[in-house]
């Protein structure tokens, strides 16, 4: 599972992570500047390696929380998760595929998408876990303190997004 | 349904018949298809143009982009951008500016203007520039180092320099090159620029040879622009747009940048929207049998802001004309690469492994070696460029294509868009935390009382509001000797070890449990089995 949640990773950061390799074998010299290393294929490999390891970081650390606060263990929760990123993460990947045709789209696109799609997974995750394994009792506060984690990560990332863009 | 057979089969001969005409016609109809621009340049008559560029031969630009170069002691390899930190020791990028100047003299301009025929002036003029960078080696001190450039800007136009109101087209290529460290920081290719920009520079050179020479007004002034300082970070093309007046601004008709001619591929871009202008020229290159390829959709968007003011850009977007741009001029980019293959980068040939351009093989020798057609691509170009300007109607396309653009601006604000969502996330944390803290005020979800079910409690009713103990004693089974040890307590909803250890049923041992609970209660409080 931890192999295909790479692969979705890949395919999810693959659009973004290209433009990025484009510009540094632009950039660089040598080999580097030649399409041995400036190609989709190692594009698409290099682009779910940080995701996967961020994604791995911060849920190891959401989910130990969240074990604390409700004295429980997050592992099924966390292999439950992993499913659920999978779904998101081609699902982002068939939107991505939207800038081709419209690459005017990428500005919204790169904010909205990523939040609205991995958003609508992890609501639908709750739902999940709420119904198979944690008691109704528990599942407010679950929620709650996962949500509010949650965007509270997205909303730093988009605070300092907005000082960048002002600045 | 009999009647209907001869009916059918009248109008299928009248289709055919339709049909053949049509084919029959196409030779003598195709120029009429052919001439007709599409999109929002459909209203337009863009007729064969008044003259041919017959003075743009392959021979001619093969000579200018050799002088150009030079050879021995007369070499302008070494055109570095920003080599002259002082007016008294002039580097590459100034000798080979005042070159340009020279030989633009050559061709009859002057920097007073050169009465030429028609009433028209050709004047000629270097417009300097300083930037200030900081050093490397002391950018911690803030301690900055300025470094001059110039523009050599030529001018064909009918009035004398400063008074013309007529509307301008300016066509621009960058001279200088990577061959040497840039501003001390950038470390020197030894590339002395053949390719990037040497192309480029001789088509506009024989460009501006040629209108030098019509004696034909063709209704607009023409601009010639030779930046400096573009390999650094495209100085030049800022430098000059920053000393445009709004007048000027909108009296442009159109900007030209030529960047890299003589690729396997010659590209034309426009803008991220389709316009008018860009399917002018392509109508005018088909015409010309120089059909430029439109860059492709899967292009990779570049992360970083341009002068575009887009959140990202892309090698179309990359060049001096992107200063122009976002002064909202007309602009086409025409400029060599291959971006049909594999490589991802800035591609110049998928024939060839490594690119030529800011490698030391960019040579006119590297040149030939890689891109033996060189020659037919940059005379292409420059006969497509005459015949667009001189064809007529060239001047209202220019006009219509800028007021009928789709402005898009509002798709492109990044910081507007993070704006949006940090407000959304700010409001619905907010909702959240209000939620919450409500309902633990209106005590929706209380503290959960812990309540003993000891003997003379137990009648109490139980809630889900309450977590109730019931200290009822347990057997614990002892797998080893297979009895039942002392009796241990635990709470109603924890799972008992004693049934999932043995498969037991649990209702039994509940059963058990409540006969022994019976059994104390009767005993007594005080008294222990």
């Amino acid at each position: 599972m931890t192999l295909l949640l790479y692969v979705s990773f890949c395919a999810a950061g693959w659009y973004s992570f290209r433009g990025t390799l484009a510009l540094f074998a632009a950039q660089a010299e040598g080999i580097f500047a030649t399409a041995i290393i400036g190609n989709d294929v190692v594009a698409f490999f290099i682009a779910g390696l940080i995701s996967i390891l961020l994604y791995e970081l911060i849920t190891r650390l959401v989910f130990r929380f969240l074990a604390v606060r409700l004295s429980g263990s997050g592992d099924r929760l966390r292999y439950a998760l992993r499913f659920f990123m999978f779904g998101a993460n081609v699902l982002l990947l068939l939107l991505h595929l939207l800038y081709i045709p419209f690459p005017l789209l990428y500005t919204y696109g790169e904010i909205f998408f990523a939040f609205v799609v991995i958003t609508s997974f992890l609501i639908w995750f709750l739902f999940f876990i709420g119904k198979h394994y944690i008691e109704k009792r528990k599942m407010y506060a679950v929620a709650y303190h996962f949500s509010v984690i949650y965007l509270s990560i997205y909303a730093v990332i988009a605070f300092v997004n907005v000082l960048m863009e002002v600045l | 349904m009999l009647s209907s057979q001869p009916k059918r089969s009248r109008m299928i001969r009248l289709v055919g018949c339709i049909l053949t005409c049509f084919l029959l016609c196409q030779p003598v109809m195709a120029p009429l298809w052919a001439s007709t621009p599409q999109g929002n340049v459909h209203r337009l008559h863009v007729q064969r143009p008044m003259q041919s560029a017959t003075g743009i031969t392959q021979h001619r630009l093969e000579q200018i982009l050799s002088d150009f170069l030079g050879s021995g002691e007369d070499n302008r390899h070494d055109r570095t951008s920003f080599t002259s930190k002082d007016a008294v020791t002039p580097g590459g990028e100034q000798l080979a500016a005042e070159w340009l100047q020279r030989t633009l003299e050559s061709y009859g301009f002057s920097d007073r203007g050169s009465r030429g025929g028609a009433g028209k002036f050709c004047t000629v003029q270097k417009q300097e520039f300083a930037q200030e960078i900081a050093v490397s080696s002391s950018w911690l001190s803030g301690k900055k180092q300025t470094y001059l450039s110039q523009n050599i800007v030529a001018k064909v136009q009918y009035a004398a320099e400063g008074t013309s109101e007529r509307e301008q087209v300016i066509l621009s290529a960058h001279y200088d090159n990577t061959f040497g460290d840039i501003f001390e920081t950038r470390k020197g290719t030894g590339a002395q620029g053949a390719l990037d920009n040497g192309t480029g520079v001789a088509v506009l050179l024989a460009l501006a040879e040629y209108f030098a020479a019509q004696s034909v007004d063709i209704g607009f002034d023409i601009v010639f622009l030779f930046f400096g300082g573009e390999e650094a970070g495209y100085y030049g093309s800022h430098a000059y747009v920053r000393e445009m007046k709004q007048t000027e601004i909108d009296r442009t008709l159109l900007m030209v940048n030529l960047d890299r001619l003589g690729c396997d591929r010659t590209y034309l871009y426009a803008d991220e929207v389709k316009t008018g202008h860009s399917e002018y020229m392509m109508r005018i290159g088909a015409q010309s049998g120089n059909a430029f390829d439109e860059l492709p959709k899967t292009i990779p968007l570049l992360p970083y802001e341009t002068e575009y003011g887009l959140s990202y850009s892309h090698f179309g977007m990359v060049g001096s004309h992107a200063a122009f741009f976002a002064e909202d001029i007309n602009v086409l980019y025409i400029w060599g690469a291959d971006y049909s293959g594999f490589h991802i980068g800035d591609n110049e040939s998928n024939r060839h492994l490594y690119n030529l351009s800011r490698t030391d093989n960019d040579t006119l020798k590297g040149l030939v070696a890689y891109f033996p057609d060189y020659l037919n691509k940059m005379e292409q170009t420059a006969r497509t460029v005459v015949r667009a300007l001189e064809t007529e109607g060239f001047s209202l396309a220019m006009r219509q294509s800028k007021s009928q653009t789709y402005d898009y601006g509002w798709l492109t604000q990044n910081a507007a868009a993070w704006l949006i969502l940090l407000s959304f996330l700010a409001v619905v944390i907010l909702v959240l935390i209000l939620l919450f803290s409500r309902k633990k005020r209106d005590g929706a979800s209380p503290k959960k009382q812990y309540k003993v079910a000891v003997f003379g409690t137990d009648y109490e009713e139980q809630t889900e509001d309450d977590v109730f103990l019931d200290f009822t004693r347990r057997p614990r089974r002892d797998d080893a000797e297979n009895r039942e040890l002392p009796g241990q307590y635990r709470l109603p909803d924890e799972p008992d070890p004693c049934a999932a250890a043995t498969g037991s049923d649990p209702e039994d041992i509940e059963n058990r449990g409540q006969e022994e609970s019976v059994e104390k209660k009767k005993s007594g409080p005080g008294e222990k089995k």
